[in-house]
């Protein structure tokens, strides 16, 4: 690399296109890719899908065993009464998918809030602090990573019960390590940068250097972190349901609809194909939407999503 | 080398402090232990005569350094439902989950580093796009939905494959694939990204130079150095099997540690529970230890500091 770059050599390299600044050009960026704007259709449609809470349809909720096993409507036998065939208690399946979304969509996200913000105060205590609280802080880290993930969550629902705020609870028990890690080394690389050793210079108190000055900077990795940890725990809670040890009914979420439908897969493949898309094309697209997100804000952490296993 | 190794052994002791306490913890937050062993009709008398016994009226400082001691004697406690040793339940179970985990490793890191390696060679071209595909799916579809698809179109439409089960090799096929798939492409993309990196090395263009033939410069040259950073994935790998084989065994009815597992938390069998968290966790831990120490034997170029 030569030391000097003048003008005449930086307009030579056409490598990095100048960006304009500024929100709304990150958005223009981000749906340039046509997978990601299918992706971003995918989410809008299931926050409205979650948002729009019209009371489950008796068809929905309540068993009516003359219907049980009825097809999709593509397949001979199928009603538009129940678009996507019904279940093994003759519910029909469309209006529990939607019924199922609010309660998906509402543990993965408040479980992901509450681990993003424990995680970043713990790595932002660790790194801003360093000598003691660093070290014992960072074996508690290492303690719950090496904690099989499925085991840990299984288990402190089993300690601490099925209600919905207990399972979100025992995930953001079981994910605000990654964020400490993260947000810990981003802390101890910005202690030792300058414009920080400025703002300590001139009188700023330790909560206002951490506050106003490393908080900012660590945001961005916190969201795409958020992107790939809504994700996860969206499959490890239908994980969780799908085992047994979700939300007890009537709530329900997707990989609790799988679950129930699981034992009749040979009379109704269609009971665990509906809810099992719907998983996996939620989180294929919160997933593309994440790598996004990371090419633009955080390119550091493609380390982090090498690793990234399913549940 | 050593001191470095001797200074991770030291890191580890407090892990593993914490480790032990968190799953001491999760002992006592499960409401006493007498009447979990006794039952609810058990008398006042026979209640008390426990807790002596088993040192339950002590502090519970004294109670966690009791159950240190114990675990590191190797004594984890009584089932609740089979009333045997919880170590030696986990012991009868351990070859079927060691099974699928070796073959499920075999199949994602040979295939998987092939598949990466020609990726590596031929890029930008369908092969790899189709292999990210399979990475982004891999991580989108749980496994137990892969296993039920599998079930669907191998045991139940097609009926070559049986359902679930152990014994013959056969029993082996689509638990191995169900828990491999993700794994394998991961690796491949792994692969084909750490075997670029070493492509673009100037000792890789100087072996180029000299007129080497490009199977001796990618497999003799490039492939040893690209298999330091591959080795530590797959080895990572190992330890998370262990996650994906508890919903895998599940689907699958696969008699291992996996399905013992939720067996036991389905029937709030806690000191089984606990015993085989801690295990799986200390073994975790334990491979990622190793994989730290082996650097330095891989790669001499490694320098700890």
């Amino acid at each position: 690399m030569s030391s000097v770059a003048t003008s005449a050599n930086l307009s030579r390299e056409p490598a990095v296109p100048r960006l304009p600044r500024g929100r709304g050009h990150m958005v223009r960026l981000l749906l340039r890719r046509p997978e990601r704007r299918a992706a971003l259709l995918v989410c809008l449609l299931l926050l409205t899908s979650a948002a729009v809470w019209v009371r489950p349809s008796a068809s929905a909720v309540s068993p009516d065993l003359s219907k049980r096993f009825t097809p999709p409507v593509w397949v001979g036998g199928g009603s538009w009464s129940a678009p996507l065939g019904t279940d093994f208690l003759g519910r029909d399946i469309l209006g529990r998918l939607h019924y199922a979304t609010r309660y998906t969509v509402l543990i993965s996200a408040a479980a992901t809030a509450l681990a993003a913000t424990s995680g970043t105060v713990v790595g932002l205590i660790a790194g801003a602090q360093g000598g003691v609280p660093d070290a014992l802080l960072m074996r508690a880290v290492d303690a719950v990573l090496a904690f099989p993930t499925i085991l840990l969550v299984l288990s402190l629902v089993a300690v601490f019960g099925q209600s919905l705020w207990s399972l979100v609870a025992v995930l953001a028990l079981s994910g605000w390590a990654v964020y400490a890690r993260v947000v810990r080394s981003a802390a101890l690389s910005l202690r030792a940068s300058e414009f920080v050793e400025a703002a300590r210079a001139i009188g700023a108190t330790p909560a206002r250097v951490v506050l106003r000055h490393m908080l900012p900077n660590v945001l961005p990795s916190v969201a795409v972190l958020s992107t790939f940890q809504l994700a996860r725990f969206m499959l490890l809670e239908s994980s969780m349901s799908f085992l047994g040890l979700g939300v007890v009914p009537p709530a329900v979420t997707w990989g609790g609809m799988v679950g129930e439908a699981r034992n009749y897969l040979q009379d109704a493949w269609w009971a665990v194909a509906a809810p099992g898309a719907a998983i996996a094309v939620t989180s294929l697209a919160v997933n593309v939407l994440g790598d996004g997100l990371r090419d633009l804000l955080d390119p550091r952490l493609a380390a982090l999503s090498q690793h990234r296993a399913n549940p | 080398m050593a001191a470095y190794a001797v200074r991770r052994l030291f890191q580890f002791a407090p892990t593993l402090l914490i480790i032990l306490l968190l799953t001491f913890t999760l002992s006592r937050l499960t409401g006493d232990p007498a009447r979990l062993v006794l039952g609810l009709g058990a008398s006042e008398e026979a209640v008390q005569q426990f807790r002596r016994t088993h040192g339950l009226d002590q502090p519970v400082p004294v109670q966690f350094l009791r159950y240190v001691l114990q675990v590191l004697r190797g004594d984890l406690g009584v089932s609740l439902r089979y009333q045997e040793p919880v170590l030696q339940l986990f012991l009868q179970r351990l070859p079927a989950t060691l099974q699928l985990g070796l073959s499920t490793l075999l199949l994602s890191s040979v295939s998987g580093v092939a598949a990466g390696v020609y990726c590596a060679v031929s890029w930008g071209t369908l092969p790899e796009r189709f292999l990210s595909l399979l990475v982004l799916v891999g991580q989108a579809v749980p496994g137990f939905l892969l296993g039920l698809l599998a079930i669907l179109l191998f045991a139940l439409h097609f009926r070559v494959l049986p359902a679930g089960g152990h014994g013959s090799a056969a029993h082996l096929v689509l638990p191995t694939l169900t828990l491999g798939l993700n794994l394998m492409a991961l690796t491949a993309r792994f692969s084909r990204s750490a075997l670029l990196e070493v492509l673009s090395q100037d000792y890789v263009r100087t072996a180029r130079a000299k007129g080497l033939g490009a199977r001796t410069v990618l497999y003799r040259h490039a492939l040893r150095n690209a298999l330091v950073p591959i080795l530590t994935l797959v080895a990572t790998q190992s330890a998370v099997l262990f996650s994906g084989a508890v919903v895998t065994e599940t689907v699958f009815s696969w008699p291992g540690i996996g399905r013992f597992a939720v067996e036991a938390i389905l029937s709030r069998d806690f000191p089984v529970i606990q015993g085989t968290v801690l295990i799986l966790t200390v073994l975790v831990l334990l491979v990622n230890l190793l994989v730290d120490l082996s650097y330095g034997l891989l790669d001499p170029r490694i320098r700890y500091t």
